[in-house]
């Protein structure tokens, strides 16, 4: 452990000379068509959202594919008991304000209230309100993170967008390699930690599908968000479906209904795959379903079903399975919410079922500590992540959290359907582009010729 | 029953009867044709939406067949078969911009493997849908439509068309739910209610249908499109029409009262005041006249009952004044025979004294002293007489005062006492409340008591009793003399009538005078034993009737 914060350290000192000195030039405006659902992701929580988010409000830190956490705002220390956060120098928001410990516990205290990912990363933190309150009001340079129990996997939960530093509750001002200049438009900042961006800025269209596809192929715009995708990519972006206890009967009915391979391909659509696991395919999970789910039997009753009214593959997965739980005789209502609602609404005891999506970790471990936040069960999360963690070896957590992940399947109240890639198109003149280990593709490398 | 309120009764009775005729009449023909209003509307309302359902079936028709035409149905249906299969939604572009609701394309096994309605059918075979086949006409089938708060099976008019695919045919099925928005367009459309029901499916209405309904049902399918008109507006109309005939009736009706009663009170006034004045003449007020009102035979009835009644006047007048000639004859009579006896003795002695007296008889001065007394004692007997006539005719009016006739009876005969030779027998009856004057009643028990007397110049038995006769007192003095003979009896109340020697014949009709002054009257009869009964009779006071 002392040795992989020594690395980030390293790395945070040395990163961004190292990639400045291999750009081939500057200049030009990133030019983005987006369709009308990833602008409504104000929060980035979707892929394609947190891709175009990242350009005004990055990330804590990267995790490259290869695993490796690379500092962008803050480097990552750990500590006899925890992790201590300390922000870079060059970190600042738009407004010039620098990033400090207060600032960071605030920003996560808010993401924690509306996002399961953000819940989800900071779960082996001990007495986790407590702490961020009481740093938000504190004047410390770092933010000091004492864990409940040994949690190897914590910097690259950190590095997950919905804990990228922003001020305030509109989900703007972050800190990233552009400033917003208007709504549709940002301006390269030069002093970002990482370097100034390629592009000297960006430009955002929010365009209908054909429109934007046209876009992309008249070279309008170098960079299409919600269309296309590549299926090789990491695709981590999973949705679940969640119940109350009363409604597992209904669940029940439902499972052997359940073609996640019919659904991924009529629904959602590519890039996108079946989840029969609480894991996706690219974290280990199962591929198929382990065994028959039983045959269809009929019961009857009525539920709630909460979904995501901006996410189109979401309505039609809700629709659905309005339509399979009908022909199981249960009267399926649908209960469209904003993101946010749809979290506070659920909390709050509202519905009897929901359909909950979120950008998993890459890494098995704290993906897995993200479910277990959605199941909604503090004390199996503990337990669990608790044994996870006193895994020191990174293969044999993985491995023991595959396994765990197939166990707790059958008794949690988490229903995996499937899991979505980001939806992206590039111009093929754009080089030098990298992906994160999200999937999420990082723009301000971009340059074209 | 009074004449007038049975004029007014006859009045009200032919006002209400043309209307008892004519409402139930008129009801039943504005309900018989109001009726056949009703039907008619309902038979229009049917017949445009059977010409609403023959244009949504050319439309629908059309609809499918363009859709089937259309390159993007083709693109789509070539993807069937391909590794990338179409969106869900993908016919959602097709449908774009066309009056459908229903578009599905389905393979050649019969799923759904698009639809533009209903993507989440998509993979499964939709129920419903393999009742339409390519080419026939549009049919009614249900169909699933999908909204948040579930899925509901509507009736829909489909219809299909062959598409060509990459390894064989596909269908496309495509048409129009028939929901609640098509019911209620079709409501505006007809003005009638619409239901649209069938088992199973979920009902739509729409339009209002109040009161009585008349329906027309056509069969559409599983379902069943039912018109219904409603009588409310009629009812409305039909109650206003009664409403208005009852009210003209109302108004008739209060006319006739009110004629009724000025033609009644125009009729029955004289002869209300033709009876009163009959009342008035029979009570003795032979002065009475009816005021001459009316007209015609009522007119003649008044005149000629006045004309009676003053003919009546005249000649109770003349009658009146005859008996007052015959009883003045009789009192003159009488008062010459009473004063024509003392005055002959009279003569006689003065003319026999006036010839002693001439002839210078020495016999004089004893035939003077011998005269003298006899010739005062007629003098004495002359005044009594002119006395007697002068207390008839002078006998006041009487003061009535209350008294107890027994009581009073008994303490008048205790001052009387009866002469030697009489016995007074005192029969008091009950207390006999009366008013009464006491001296008058006082001067007739005297002279009652008195003629007793001088009926037995001999002696005998003089029996004075009170009794009660209904509402009467009764006083009776009954003698045991000879009693007066039977025609006599008539007439010895008359002035001047007696059956006596000696007597002014002033007594008993003094004693009838007091009577009739006191509102009773003074009766002769025999007594039982052959003596003569007087009887007084005068009314009770506080008795009945």
């Amino acid at each position: 452990m002392r040795r992989e914060a020594l690395l980030l350290v390293l790395a945070a000192a040395t990163g961004s000379e190292a990639r400045a000195a291999a750009r081939a030039r500057d200049g030009g405006t990133l030019r983005l068509a987006v369709l009308p659902e990833v602008r409504a992701d104000r929060w980035g929580e979707t892929p394609e959202g947190a891709v175009l988010r990242a350009l005004v409000a990055a990330p804590l830190c990267r995790v490259d594919p290869s695993g490796r956490v690379q500092p962008v705002l803050a480097s990552i220390q750990r500590t006899a008991d925890g992790v201590s956060v300390v922000p870079r120098p060059g970190a600042r928001f738009s407004s010039g304000a620098p990033l400090a410990a207060a600032e960071l516990a605030q920003a996560w205290a808010r993401a924690v209230e509306r996002s399961p990912a953000a819940r989800g990363a900071l779960g082996p933190v001990r007495e986790l309100a407590a702490t961020l309150d009481q740093q938000s009001r504190g004047k410390a340079a770092a933010l000091v993170l004492p864990l409940a129990h040994p949690w190897p996997d914590l910097e690259v939960s950190l590095c997950h967008p919905a804990l990228a530093p922003v001020l305030g509750d509109g989900g703007g001002a972050g800190i990233g390699p552009y400033t917003p200049d208007g709504a549709e438009r940002g301006r390269a900042v030069p002093a970002f930690p990482e370097g100034r961006p390629h592009p000297d800025g960006f430009q955002i269209s929010a365009l209908a599908r054909r429109a934007a596809q046209r876009a992309l192929e008249t070279r309008s715009a170098q960079v299409l968000l919600g269309d296309g995708g590549d299926p090789a990519a990491p695709a981590l972006f999973a949705t679940y479906l969640v119940s109350r206890p009363a409604a597992r009967p209904v669940v029940a009915l439902l499972e052997p209904r359940l073609d996640r391979p019919a659904l991924v391909r009529s629904f959602v659509g590519t890039p996108a795959a079946a989840m029969p696991g609480l894991l996706p395919p690219s974290l280990g999970g199962p591929e198929r379903p382990s065994a028959a789910a039983g045959s269809p039997a009929r019961g009857s009753g009525s539920a709630l079903l909460l979904y995501t009214a901006d996410r189109p593959a979401q309505r039609a997965v809700a629709q659905r399975l309005q339509i399979l739980l009908r022909d199981a005789g249960v009267s399926l209502t649908l209960g469209a919410r904003t993101p946010e609602a749809l979290d506070r609404d659920w909390r709050a005891g509202q519905g009897d079922l929901a359909l909950r999506s979120v950008l998993l970790p890459p890494a098995p471990a704290a993906a897995l500590s993200v479910v277990l936040d959605l199941a909604g069960d503090p004390g199996t999360s503990r337990r669990e992540l608790a044994a996870l963690g006193a895994l020191g070896d990174e293969r044999d957590r993985a491995a023991r959290t595959r396994e765990r992940a197939l166990q707790l399947a059958a008794t949690l109240p988490v229903l995996p359907l499937y899991v979505e890639g980001l939806r992206a198109r590039l111009d093929p003149a754009l080089v030098d582009m990298r992906r994160d280990a999200f999937g999420l593709w990082i723009l301000d490398d971009a340059w074209w010729p | 029953m009074r004449l007038r309120t049975l004029l007014l009764l006859a009045f009200a009775l032919l006002a209400l009867l043309p209307l008892a005729v004519t409402v139930p009449f008129a009801s039943r023909r504005i309900e018989v044709t109001f009726s056949r209003e009703l039907a008619a509307r309902a038979d229009s309302a049917a017949a445009l939406a059977s010409t609403e359902l023959d244009r949504l079936r050319a439309e629908v028709e059309q609809s499918v067949t363009a859709c089937a035409a259309d390159p993007l149905t083709e693109s789509v249906a070539l993807q069937l078969e391909s590794g990338l299969p179409p969106a869900a939604d993908a016919m959602r572009g097709v449908a774009e911009g066309r009056p459908l609701t229903v578009l599905t394309l389905r393979d050649a096994s019969g799923v759904s493997r698009s639809s533009a309605f209903l993507p989440a059918r998509v993979g499964d075979v939709e129920p419903g849908l393999s009742a339409v086949r390519p080419g026939d006409a549009p049919v009614v089938v249900p169909v699933e439509v999908q909204n948040a708060e579930g899925v509901q099976l509507r009736p829909a008019l489909l219809a299909a068309r062959s598409v060509e695919a990459a390894h064989g045919t596909a269908t496309l099925v495509g048409g129009q739910v028939l929901d609640d928005a098509w019911v209620s367009r079709l409501a505006r459309f007809t003005g009638a209610r619409v239901e649209l029901q069938g088992p199973g499916l979920a009902s739509a209405a729409a339009g209002t249908a109040e009161g009585r309904t008349v329906r027309r049902a056509l069969p559409l399918g599983p379902a069943e499109l039912t018109m219904a008109v409603g009588s409310a507006a009629v009812d409305e109309t039909r109650t206003t029409l009664l409403r208005a005939l009852l009210t003209a009736g109302a108004l008739g009706l209060l006319l006739a009262l009110v004629a009724g009663f000025l033609f009644a009170r125009g009729i029955t006034r004289p002869v209300e005041a033709l009876t009163e004045g009959v009342r008035s003449v029979a009570g003795g007020a032979l002065d009475t006249r009816v005021p001459a009102e009316g007209s015609g035979e009522v007119r003649v009835l008044v005149d000629a009952f006045n004309r009676m009644a003053e003919d009546l006047g005249h000649a109770t007048r003349a009658l009146r004044a005859a008996e007052q000639a015959a009883a003045w004859e009789g009192v003159a009579r009488s008062l010459a025979h009473e004063l024509r006896n003392p005055l002959t003795p009279l003569q006689m002695s003065l003319e026999t004294l006036l010839a002693a007296r001439k002839a210078r008889d020495g016999r004089f001065d004893v035939l003077f002293v011998e005269s003298a007394p006899a010739m005062l004692e007629e003098v004495e007997r002359l005044r009594r007489t002119i006395d007697a006539f002068a207390r008839f005719a002078r006998l006041p009016a009487a003061q009535l005062e209350p008294l107890d006739l027994t009581t009073w009876t008994e303490q008048a005969l205790g001052l009387a006492g009866a002469r030697p030779g009489v016995a007074l027998r005192w029969e008091p009856g009950p207390p006999l409340a009366v008013r009464a004057d006491r001296d008058q009643l006082a001067q007739l028990l005297h002279n009652l008591l008195r003629n007793a007397e001088e009926a037995m110049p001999s002696g005998g038995q003089v029996t004075v009793r009170t009794r009660a006769d209904g509402n009467r007192a009764v006083l009776e003095v009954e003698d045991t003399g000879p009693g007066i003979p039977a025609d006599a009896r008539a007439r010895v109340l008359e002035p001047g009538v007696t059956t006596k020697a000696s007597g002014t014949g002033l007594g008993l009709a003094l004693g009838a005078r007091i009577a009739q002054g006191h509102g009773g009257t003074l009766e002769v009869d025999a007594a039982p034993g052959g003596g003569a009964l007087l009887r007084l009779r005068i009314p009770r006071e506080g008795a009945a009737g």
